[in-house]
């Protein structure tokens, strides 16, 4: 297993999750796609902002396993990257990307000042064979030529959650991944 | 329109905070020479490489804290501390850096592509960029300070006299500039790294 290392604007954890936990994950997360899948539209209802399908993942007996997983994970990145006042995670949020629906979500950012616990470290972590989808990438922003992440299965990609970041439009194929937000007081 | 609004006291605008009085017209031409009267350097930012023109052209005089321009740091203190107050509430050190004179020349194509303030390895982290203008908004063509979120591009206003004051996480730019000359004052508020 590697270590999380920096990667300009974002941390990136390859092997983060093993095999197993991520198949765990993933068998998890398409019940629930199959049960009650949201289509997450963009503004003013129009899909071109965003388009994915989605389903949240609450904390129950059956999930615990993976928000004792993820929350372990949070606690190293910030002890050893942000050291961000950290109150919890927000439920995590299953999202599929589907090339026949053209799936994306354009530039965007996660924080938000007006919420009370506003998220403040944003991970994505990858969940498909990067061989399984076309484009799908994650970029991000922080000068005038975007960042790519890494695709392979089981990576965490972590960064703040006020760097502006997107999911490029999908070409062929499923992408499949987990995100999840970290919550706490406002930056100070 | 942003750049219509008219605010007597700082309002939050999109990525940004506003404060289009924050100054006297008196302050302002104060500054103006100031900064005129400094040996202009070629902006040299850390690590200036191969290709750096492509980033960014302008000139650049850096403001020291000199007993004949202490009143422009006390201003700028009370004004930070007031912004801060009212809207970043963020842990400061204060202006740990020297101000920023800068000019950006038509002749020149002056300019400075998308980029963050914060996040570089300085000492005392930049927390919150301010910007002010010090230029008459038809003095010169192009030269807009613009801010990115999410997937919308947000131009401040030009006024002479207006302070524009954002996180420095924030992704911003400055366009090129065509014809003219453009003059803003650049800061920025240090302090322990965001927690």
């Amino acid at each position: 297993m590697n270590g999380p290392l920096v990667q300009g604007p974002f941390v990136a954890w390859e092997g983060a999750l093993t095999g197993a936990e991520v198949d765990a994950i993933t068998a998890y997360g398409d019940r629930l796609i199959h049960q009650k899948a949201e289509i997450a539209a963009g503004r003013e209802g129009i899909d071109d902002v965003r388009i994915t399908r989605l389903a949240w993942i609450e904390p129950n007996a059956d999930t615990t396993v993976f928000y004792d997983r993820i929350a372990q994970i949070v606690q190293q990145l910030n002890q050893r990257f942000y050291r961000f006042a950290l109150t919890g995670l927000e439920n995590l949020q299953y999202t599929v990307y589907h090339g026949p629906e053209g799936g994306h979500y354009d530039w965007h950012i996660d924080y938000g000042r007006q919420s009370a616990r506003p998220r403040k470290i944003s991970l994505s972590i990858q969940l498909s064979d990067q061989a399984d989808y076309d484009g799908c990438e994650l970029h991000f922003q922080v000068d005038s030529k975007p960042a790519i992440a890494p695709r392979t299965r089981g990576t965490v990609i972590a960064f703040p959650a006020f760097f502006l970041h997107r999911v490029t439009p999908i070409r062929t194929g499923v992408r499949k991944s987990l995100v999840v937000w970290a919550t706490g007081p406002e930056f100070r | 329109m942003l750049s219509s609004l008219s605010t007597t006291s700082p309002a939050p605008a999109g990525e940004c905070v506003l404060w289009e009085d924050a100054f006297s017209a008196a302050e302002l031409a104060a500054i103006e020479k100031y900064g005129d009267s400094l040996a202009r350097q070629k902006a040299d930012l850390s690590g200036r490489r191969a290709g750096y023109d492509d980033i960014r052209i302008t000139d650049v005089a850096w403001i020291e804290r000199a007993p004949q321009i202490a009143w422009l740091y006390q201003r700028l203190e009370n004004i930070v501390l007031r912004l801060n107050a009212e809207f970043f509430r963020y842990e400061l050190f204060g202006l740990a850096e020297n101000l920023q004179y800068t000019i950006y020349h038509g002749a020149e194509g002056g300019h400075f592509d998308w980029h963050k303030d914060h996040g570089n390895v300085q000492e005392e982290p930049r927390k919150i960029s301010l910007s002010l203008q010090l230029s008459q908004g038809d003095a010169y063509q192009g030269c807009d300070l613009q801010l990115q979120s999410a997937g919308h591009i947000q131009t401040a206003p030009r006024s002479r006299g207006t302070l524009i004051a954002f996180p420095s996480y924030v992704l911003h730019r400055v366009t090129p500039i065509r014809t003219g000359a453009r003059k803003s004052l650049v800061m920025w508020a240090a302090g322990p790294e965001f927690r």
